[in-house]
């Protein structure tokens, strides 16, 4: 039944008396209002395509400043919090030093911690690289073992106003070196 | 030079459209709805198919569609004002284009058109101006194909005997026989 419905309704099966009328009807043409009328649906058309294109542009431009705004937020908050700070604890056990046991306690000594030490990369203080540390070793090691004449030779250049080194005081010498100091000003002399 | 390009191109479909399917249109709307009102409503039906140019798979049915819904809502909106304007220019033809080589007088079939019952009358209407097919016709105003030439052709019947009656049965052809005109309860009902 539905088959046969829809079958009749694609055939547009019509009496011939209906088909006569349905033709003279289509012959008639619908009144439109007017030429202007379609002037103003054009003119109507490209307005509105306008606007929207212009709503358009604007959206984009306020979603490219809100996006702008929080980034620079967030480079700032970025910025405000400066490098990363890398804590190390470090606990410190001291021999010896034990807390005082009570009769609940168990009397199991326990390592104290004495203190814990933060440090970080911004106070560490710096004493220079290696190398500098044990050439002051080396230095004073030469200093100790040998006296003065263990550090590095130093020959001062005498300028115009400069004091010569054989008027330095000579309290300042050890006495091996004031009497050799004493046997060049002879010769000198 | 690409946006005007595209303009151009809108301009022209719009065009394209309201020659194709404007005066189909405004004499639909004019079932529902006085024609200041039908014309603004096609004016706004066509932009806004104008926003939806390119997921149209099916212009014509949705036009109709869509202006359907928007002039019974209209209609329901001003029916008020809308039958006082309608009762005061009624005896004016303005439906269809003058043809005095017609084999039908325009005001006559005006005025038989607006004595069918508007279940009818907008298939007739759909079918014969808007040149829907009996599907499209079912989809436009929610029924089946076959409700769709049921009504049709009662309309085309009732519209036939009328014109009959006033030109002396010699106008659109003999009467015809065993053909019921079945009137159905208006359904009216806005579709998405």
């Amino acid at each position: 039944m539905q088959d046969h419905e829809h079958e009749q309704a694609s055939g547009e099966v019509l009496p011939a008396h209906l088909e006569t009328l349905a033709a003279a009807l289509g012959r008639l043409s619908p009144a439109v209002s007017g030429p202007g009328d379609r002037d103003r649906l054009i003119f109507e058309a490209g307005r509105r395509a306008g606007r929207a294109a212009a709503r358009r542009a604007l959206v984009a431009w306020r979603l490219g400043g809100v996006a702008a705004t929080v980034a620079a937020g967030v480079l700032g908050w970025i910025a405000m919090q400066g490098p990363a700070r890398v804590d190390t604890v470090r606990p410190i056990s001291v021999a010896g030093a034990t807390g005082v046991p009570t009769e609940a306690e168990p009397s199991v000594p326990e390592p104290a911690v004495a203190s814990i030490q933060l440090s970080s990369s911004a106070q560490r203080p710096h004493f220079g690289g290696p190398d500098v540390s044990a050439s002051y070793h080396r230095l004073r090691r030469s200093v100790l073992h040998r006296g003065m004449d263990g550090l590095p030779s130093f020959r001062p250049s005498v300028g115009a106003g400069e004091v010569p080194a054989s008027a330095w005081p000579s309290t300042q010498l050890l006495p091996e070196q004031q009497t050799e100091h004493q046997t060049r000003l002879e010769i000198n002399t | 030079m690409s946006k005007q390009h595209h303009d151009q191109a809108d301009a022209a479909l719009v065009s394209r459209w309201f020659d194709a399917f404007g005066p189909a249109l405004l004499l639909y709307a004019r079932q529902f709805v006085a024609d200041a009102d039908a014309e603004d409503l096609v004016q706004e039906v066509f932009l806004r198919a104008m926003d939806r140019r390119e997921s149209l798979a099916d212009p014509r049915s949705w036009l109709f569609r869509v202006l359907r819904n928007a002039t019974i809502s209209r209609h329901r909106a001003g029916s008020r004002r809308a039958r006082r304007e309608r009762r005061s220019s009624s005896d004016k033809p303005r439906w269809f284009e003058p043809s005095p080589t017609g084999q039908l007088d325009v005001r006559e079939v005006e005025t038989r058109l607006r004595g069918l019952d508007i279940v009818a009358r907008e298939v007739v209407v759909l079918r014969t101006w808007g040149e829907l097919t009996f599907e499209q016709i079912g989809d436009v105003v929610g029924c089946s194909a076959a409700t769709a030439l049921r009504r049709y052709r009662a309309g085309l019947e009732e519209l036939r005997q009328a014109l009959n009656a006033d030109a002396g049965d010699s106008a659109v052809g003999p009467p015809a026989r065993g053909e019921k005109v079945r009137k159905e309860p208006i359904d009216a009902r806005p579709r998405a």
